[in-house]
């Protein structure tokens, strides 16, 4: 811009310097000096043209013109504040909820994982081809075989977690650890903040006292102080700390608050005959080769390796991106809710340009004189485009601010429904969609308001008259967008409403237990004071004495695994059946517990006994079952007295002295299956188990008491997960409640917009139609009559709205199918109500303009002559 | 006025009034009224320049860098914009030329035959 100032300025002088040497040219040809001027000016010509066109020279005709039509657009925005105020915020929400669930979006399934080159990563999994295959960890066999066979992968390694106690420390606690085969690290490809990981000779049993610690762990335990060479008692045992990792390194626990950050070299031992499917695998293809290639040739491999192990025909390793397998279930919900926030913002979209439109008519003068006086058609629609973008980037700039509030209360809420949570944020690329997407909606919403406008004649606009009259074209595009809009919202109501009811008839489900006022921690007996069950058995019968004598505390009991939260399961048998060839076992839930377990869950007992103390270890063995083993194994039978084969540490023959209600004890949407409970001293006795205390008081209140009464007992020994049962209960419908919210705000949003949207069409159309409504008052039209000629046509149109809504429905039925529990994607009760709401909700829109439309006063209205 | 008659002059062609400023100009750096004057009377006063495309063109190929313009004291000691070729006018001028050349040429060999036609 300076530079063409400075040439302009040259240009003044030069032009004056040239009429000067005309005007000496001419004195010299004989004139009189003035005549001489004269005739130089004559010469030159229009200064100012000559000015104008040099100037243009130096500018850039395009950038000058948007310029021109940006501060328009400014005056408009600031000429009609209330239509500005609308439309922003319209579409303030649209792209705030967008920018938002984006955030999630990007940080769950496209933001690249923190790892070297991640794209190359993959997780392996085991799959039982002939029982669904499912995907299950994998046998380190399995793993060690493909690593010396395969040569796809540039590194693979396996690792199993764990926990372990740390002590040493003034708090001892129980810490996750995760013990990994070689070459753990440099699959991932992060190198240690300090010291070194593991060496190959460190992954056999004698070298193995060695550990690398989070940076999280290293502050806690060495603040300053160089951590490298320092020990550390992990489960009573030494260990030498050799590297650090760096901040932020936590796999494969990544989400706050559970973090791994102790990892321990692994010498796990490689038996052909072991079976067992208990490390997970990971690997790194070597670069060129794609997941297809590597998968064959596992495929491939399989014969062979049947061949060197004992291994089970039916199972196959099967490969998934690693950024895959971390989205886990959370990829389709997300899309899901993605696509409803999209639908939203095309709500949005269309609302804005219905207003677009109706302003249109009262600028179709400005435009008319503008064609008048020589504005192309491209250059009338840029300048409204113009227009659009900048109401549109105003409606970025404020759902921005929405967005931050969006993604704050997103992380609040998503808790365990997301992976990867503390990524989703206000990033880089989430500004850059949001900038897209504004860009995008200015030019979508502001096109089909922008193309009839520019077809415009000076000779038919000033009479007012036609406005009315030629306004076709755009209520035909009014229709269409109304129509689309109420579609578009339909769909995502009826999306909400399936969630709803599933999310409903979910949390409704007969659990089989009370969770109210019961507190459950874990705690992990390891080391060497607990290396026998006598052990084990003694430190757990001294703490439930000392719990017990809490005040608060109504009744507490041990179970093996805490209910909903997956459970174990067992194969078992009837006594007198033979034992089924290997694979054909038919497996029970397995539960060992302690004699006040039925009375601290509230399970209700149904026929004999529960288990009492008396059920100790050389007393006959007993069981008691639950409903669904009765009728599984037991139907019409007198179940008290039957044998049966079943549980942990050996075959042993159990006689039923009990039966219980079914609990869920492998999730909310899982029907209870056959379940034995046997007396926990009768059985193995774990090292991990799960503590059940009913109170009189709030649960969480008894806590601290219950801390220290077990550290009475061993002043080593932490506690774990302490939570509520509640909290468990809470906790599994977490992932459907995320969705289920999510998708009912978003298409409430849907409905308000479609609903505001409604209203303003019909009373636009309406105000349109005054002067017709009061000639047809006038010639004896009754007001009935009037509200049934305007609500006719809404209604007609609100019909055509569901119809298509329905259509779309049915048609995306089958996205949501997985994520529904009980229903059908086409639930016709879903499908019915929420027609109905939309069509009720729909006419009393349309109802309050017609209203108005009745109490039209004819002399008003045809005064407007 | 000019020593021609009106009907006589012809007005420039789109983008020759460029190549023939550059042309100008190849003799030495020279003041917007002295390429004026220096195309007139190079072209025995049948092209006229119009001052209001003079000035244009100068900015525009200032604009492109073929030209480049500074300040001077011109013979009878006053101040004056000189405009000097650049070596990438300098460059251009001979691309430009053939261009003409061929232009020139083609138009020629359309318009010859109707001549001869008509002498015959």
């Amino acid at each position: 811009m300076s530079r063409r100032k400075r040439m302009m300025e040259d240009l003044d002088q030069d032009i004056r310097d040239f009429i000067e040497r005309e005007t000496q040219d001419n004195i010299e040809r004989g004139m009189s000096p003035e005549d001489a001027h004269y005739a130089a000016l004559r010469k030159f010509g229009n200064v100012a043209r000559v000015k104008e066109d040099t100037w243009e020279v130096w500018s850039f005709v395009l950038l000058e013109q948007l310029w021109q039509d940006v501060r328009f657009g400014l005056r408009m925005v600031h000429k009609s504040p209330g239509f500005t105020a609308i439309a922003t915020l319209t579409l303030a929400l649209g792209i705030g909820a967008n920018t938002a669930v984006f955030s999630v979006a990007y940080a769950v399934l496209l933001k690249p994982l923190p790892y070297n080159d991640p794209a190359r990563l993959l997780r392996i999994y085991s799959a039982d081809i002939r029982n669904g295959g499912g995907h299950w960890m994998s046998s380190p066999a399995d793993i060690d075989f493909v690593r010396r066979k395969s040569t796809d992968f540039r590194e693979i390694t396996y690792y199993q977690e764990g926990g372990a106690v740390l002590t040493g420390i003034a708090d001892p606690q129980q810490a996750l650890t995760v013990t990994v085969s070689e070459d753990f690290f440099s699959t991932l490809g992060i190198p240690p903040a300090e010291g070194r990981t593991f060496l190959p000779e460190e992954h056999t049993p004698g070298r193995d006292q060695v550990v690398v610690l989070g940076d999280a762990l290293r502050r806690q335990l060495f603040g300053s102080r160089a951590a490298v060479g320092q020990t550390i008692t992990l489960d009573g045992k030494t260990r030498t700390v050799v590297g650090v990792m760096p901040a932020g390194f936590h796999f494969p626990r990544t989400e706050p608050p559970v973090q791994t950050d102790i990892w321990l070299p692994g010498s796990l031992p490689i038996d052909p005959a072991n079976g067992n499917r208990d490390v997970a695998a990971i690997a790194r293809l070597k670069p060129g080769v794609t997941l297809r290639q590597a998968q064959a040739e596992l495929g491939a491999m399989h014969a062979a390796m049947e061949r060197v192990y004992s291994n089970d025909a039916d199972w196959r390793l099967r490969l998934v991106p690693l950024q895959q397998d971390i989205a886990g279930d959370a990829r389709l919900p997300i899309l899901i809710i993605f696509g409803a926030v999209s639908f939203v913002l095309l709500i949005a979209c269309a609302n804005v340009a219905n207003l677009m439109l109706a302003r249109g008519v009262a600028r179709q003068r400005e435009m008319a004189l503008r064609t008048a006086l020589g504005a192309g058609r491209v250059r009338l629609i840029r300048q409204l485009l113009t227009e659009s973008v900048l109401l549109a980037l105003m409606g970025g700039g404020v759902g921005l601010a929405i967005a931050v509030w969006g993604i704050r209360a997103l992380r609040a809420t998503a808790t365990t429904a997301i992976p990867r949570l503390a990524e989703v944020q206000l990033s880089a690329p989430v500004l850059l969609f949001t900038l897209v997407s504004s860009l995008l909606v200015g030019l979508v919403f502001g096109l089909a308001p922008a193309l009839p406008c520019s077809h415009l004649s000076l000779r038919g606009a000033p009479r007012e008259a036609l406005v009315s009259a030629g306004g076709f074209r755009r209520r035909t595009l009014n229709r269409f967008l109304l129509i689309t809009q109420m579609a578009l919202s339909l769909v995502l109501l009826i999306g909400a409403g399936l969630m709803v009811r599933s999310f409903l008839l979910l949390t409704s489900v007969k659990l089989g237990f009370q969770p109210d006022n019961v507190l459950t921690f874990a705690t992990g007996l390891s080391g060497e004071n607990y290396g026998s069950s006598v052990r084990r058995a003694s430190f757990y019968q001294q703490t439930l004495e000392r719990i017990r004598a809490v005040p608060g505390v109504d009744s507490v009991a041990l179970a093996s695994s805490l209910s909903l939260n997956g459970g174990i399961q067992v194969p078992a048998r009837l006594d007198g059946q033979p034992a089924p060839p290997p694979g054909d076992e038919i497996n029970v839930a397995y539960q060992a517990v302690t004699s006040d377990y039925f009375r601290a869950m509230r399970i209700p007992l149904l026929e004999g006994r529960f288990i009492l103390p008396s059920d100790g270890k050389g007393a006959p063995s007993v069981v008691v079952v639950n409903q669904a083993f009765v009728r599984k194994f037991l139907p019409g039978m007198n179940p008290l007295g039957q044998r049966l084969y079943g549980g942990m540490g050996g075959e042993m023959r159990r006689e039923v002295v009990g039966v219980v209600g079914d609990v869920r004890e492998a999730g909310l949407a899982k029907e209870p299956i056959p379940e034995i409970y046997v007396p926990i001293f009768q059985a193995w006795v774990s090292p991990f188990m799960a503590y059940v205390v009913r109170t009189r008081v709030e649960p969480l209140s008894v806590a601290p008491s219950i801390r220290r009464a077990i550290l009475e007992v061993d002043k080593s020994q932490p506690i774990a997960q302490v939570q509520t049962m509640e909290q468990i209960v809470f906790g599994a419908s977490a992932p459907p409640r995320f969705r289920t919210e999510l998708l009912s705000l978003f298409s409430l949003l849907a409905l308000i917009l479609t609903a505001v949207g409604l209203y303003g069409v019909t009373a636009y159309l309406v105000s349109q139609r005054t002067h017709e409504i009061g000639v047809r008052i006038a010639l004896g039209a009754s007001p009935a009559g009037i509200l049934r000629l305007v609500l006719k046509e809404s209604a007609v149109q609100i019909g055509a709205g569901i119809l298509l809504g329905l259509a779309g429905a049915m048609a995306l039925a089958r996205v949501v199918s997985t994520l529904l529990f009980t229903i059908k994607p086409t639930d016709p009760a879903t499908f019915l109500f929420v027609s109905s709401l939309m069509l009720a909700v729909g006419l009393l829109a349309c109802y309050l303009p017609a209203r108005r439309a009745m109490h039209v006063d004819p002399m008003v209205a045809l005064r407007y002559e | 006025m000019s020593t021609k008659e009106q009907r006589e002059r012809i007005e420039l062609l789109q983008g020759t009034l460029d190549l023939l400023i550059l042309r100008t100009l190849l003799l030495g750096p020279a003041h917007g009224h002295a390429i004026a004057k220096a195309i007139e009377f190079n072209s025995a006063d049948v092209l006229q320049v119009e001052q209001g495309s003079l000035y244009p063109a100068l900015h525009r190929l200032i604009k492109r860098r073929w030209i480049s313009v500074q300040e001077g004291t011109s013979e009878n000691n006053r101040r004056a914009k000189f405009y000097r070729l650049t070596a990438k006018g300098r460059r251009q001028l001979v691309v430009e030329t053939s261009k003409w050349d061929k232009l020139a040429g083609a138009i020629a060999r359309i318009l010859t035959p109707v001549e001869q036609e008509g002498k015959s």
